[in-house]
């Protein structure tokens, strides 16, 4: 009885040993078919527009989904930068994303602090309003955005731009941050304030570098959404030469024949400046967001 | 001279009245321990020393001096926090510094109070650290080391040792000891351990519902609490205190005897009450019994370890009414 006992239970035990090993196997074999799967996805356009970058016009024509190119060459981008004012409307976008970012997390840092660590009436209700805000597109409000801009004279104006951008997201910014703020505990500020810091030193010295992460994930949100804007800054500019990429790349868009190889070139120079800003600010990205989240 | 007087300070949050007027006297040099429950306001007037807190009334007085209105850090004060509140951004050596530079110390003087400091608390070989890489025990004496350079007339400590575990929490005791008799400096400390306070006070503060409901020395309000709140309050095993018929044969509301003075004993006299026993906890050095006493009520008493008792046996108890505390229907004491 014994015997069979411990037979059985040496066969089961000989089983799961297999079961599991094949289990632990495959599993990196799993992780890997998906990490494919979704490289191929989210990786696949991107390689197509580098190389349709470096070929000829024609072969994008002849062989539109081939990878790769018999003469490979980097004339489309000296055509981009020599034809058009592409370096103008990058550093024009580089302008209005960074500096629109900088001024939305500017007033969202104040603001975020009185509603973090000020006690006063209606506080929650007007926390709901800035949501509220946030939650209306920037889109329906155009015309009359358009028409303000135009009475206060900020119409075609690059400080304009940069001060709409900016103000257009303060409130998502001042959310993210409070639940930034809110994470510091007061001790802190106490602490400061017997050391004999003054408000604004506390928030400069002792806040702002504790909310570094949320800073720079805020600020790498805010630019990339401010890097693609299209639909305000056509209505808004006039003038060619302060045109960002996105309407710089528009306007490649030729009426009955499209420059595909300089598109690609023109694509790639848009998404470029975004992923170095990714790879600077990667390290602060997660911790930034998830931080803010969790009280 | 550093002595702080404190007189008719109250605080109210929108209608509610968190501390009535309130007096006290803190001596110059003394080790004052303000010690009470959860909510009793003893942080509240910690914080409006400190002034952190704006008093809705009363005046602060540091060395004859008003600083009711003063700035925290004009005050020559400094706290000590509970999390202890050190900048996690910064490494030992700035969190100590951060202080002095605000106060415009000069380069050297900062340097020379810095490793003072370090060297009196063992710092010297944290200073570059951050303070997460530190222990608890550690990051304590980081903001001791941030009071202490900062040479204060008074020092202010709000639970500092609550968030250390058992052990650390006695040696740290110590180490405050020793650092206010090297020091001499007055200490103001905030806990509601009533160990900690008897241990580090030579002014204890009990506080109730934002009153003080007594003050002196730890031993006299031990001997000879004020109030039935502080009999209860002080010590541990806490006092017996009841109402029942024992009470009011003494000619009091409430009678109270602590287990240390009450005895259990073999032979049955017109002295001894009859009690079972309950609970027994057997703590090594002592024995804790808990007992269902007659006319009282339950009683917990303090024996010694080899007592040979067991739980439902019917035992003789003897207590000492010599040492026993009355009190009065209004929770005063009843002098004998």
């Amino acid at each position: 009885m014994t015997w069979i006992n411990a037979a059985d239970n040496a066969d089961e035990k000989r089983k799961g040993f297999s079961f599991s090993m094949l289990r632990k196997k495959l599993k990196p074999a799993y992780y890997h078919v998906w990490a494919i799967a979704a490289f191929t996805v989210f990786v696949y356009p991107l390689v197509w527009l580098t190389a349709a970058s470096l070929k000829q016009n024609w072969e994008i024509y002849r062989e539109p989904l081939s990878l790769t190119s018999s003469a490979p060459t980097l004339d489309a981008y000296v055509e981009l930068f020599r034809t058009t004012p592409f370096l103008l409307y990058t550093l024009n976008s580089l302008l209005y994303a960074a500096a629109g970012a900088m001024v939305s997390i500017g007033f969202g840092i104040v603001t975020a602090y009185g509603f973090s660590r000020h006690k006063f009436p209606q506080r929650k209700t007007l926390m709901i309003a800035i949501l509220a805000a946030q939650l209306m597109p920037g889109l329906i409000a155009a015309i009359p955005t358009y028409l303000l801009m135009r009475e206060i004279g900020l119409l075609d104006s690059r400080f304009g731009l940069i001060l709409l951008y900016g103000a257009l997201s303060i409130p998502f910014a001042v959310w993210v941050l409070k639940g930034h703020f809110d994470t510091i505990p007061t001790e802190l500020d106490d602490s400061a304030r017997m050391d004999g810091a003054s408000k604004l030193r506390t928030l400069l010295q002792i806040h702002c570098p504790l909310l570094l992460p949320g800073i720079s994930s805020l600020f790498l949100i805010l630019f990339v959404q401010k890097w693609s804007e299209f639909a305000l800054v056509s209505v808004l500019l006039r003038d060619p030469d302060k045109y960002p990429l996105s309407v710089g790349t528009y306007l490649l868009l030729g009426a009955d024949e499209s420059d595909f190889r300089l598109m690609a070139a023109a694509s790639l120079v848009n998404i470029i400046p975004i992923l170095t800003l990714f790879v600077f600010l990667q390290r602060y990205l997660v911790a930034g967001l998830t931080k803010g989240a969790v009280k | 001279m550093s002595d702080l007087k404190i007189t008719g300070l109250t605080k109210s949050f929108d209608k509610l009245e968190v501390i009535p007027p309130l007096d006290l006297y803190v001596p110059d040099g003394s080790f004052t321990v303000l010690v009470g429950p959860s909510g009793c306001g003893k942080s509240t007037l910690l914080r409006m020393i400190a002034g952190l807190e704006e008093p809705s009334s009363g005046q602060l007085e540091l060395n004859g001096k008003d600083i009711t209105q003063a700035e925290p850090s004009e005050r020559e004060i400094a706290m000590v926090f509970q999390s202890y509140a050190l900048y996690p951004h910064m490494s030992v050596e700035r969190n100590i510094e951060f202080g002095l530079k605000l106060a415009r110390v000069d380069v050297a003087e900062r340097k020379r109070r810095i490793s003072e400091a370090a060297r009196m608390l063992q710092l010297e070989q944290l200073l570059e650290r951050k303070p997460a890489a530190l222990s608890g025990g550690q990051r304590q004496r980081v903001a001791i080391g941030r009071a202490i350079v900062r040479d204060p007339k008074v020092f202010l400590f709000d639970e500092p040792l609550s968030n250390l575990d058992a052990a650390l929490r006695a040696k740290m005791r110590v180490e405050l000891a020793e650092l206010h008799a090297r020091l001499g400096t007055t200490m103001i400390y905030v806990t509601h351990d009533q160990t900690e306070a008897m241990t580090l006070a030579d002014q204890i503060v009990i506080m109730n519902k934002g009153k003080i409901e007594q003050m002196g020395s730890p031993i006299e309000a031990y001997d000879r609490p004020a109030t039935r709140f502080v009999a209860e309050f002080l010590g541990a095993p806490r006092m017996n205190v009841s109402e029942q018929a024992k009470a009011k044969s003494s000619g009091a509301f409430a009678l109270g005897l602590r287990p240390e003075d009450i005895s259990i004993v073999e032979r049955q006299s017109e002295n001894t009450w009859q009690g079972r026993v309950r609970f027994l906890e057997r703590l090594g050095a002592e024995t804790i019994i808990y007992t269902d006493t007659d006319g009282f009520g339950d009683l917990v008493v303090r024996a010694k370890s080899d007592v040979q008792i067991s739980p439902n046996e019917l035992v003789h108890i003897l207590p000492d009414l010599s040492k026993a505390h009355r009190f009065g229907a209004d929770g005063k004491r009843i002098e004998h």
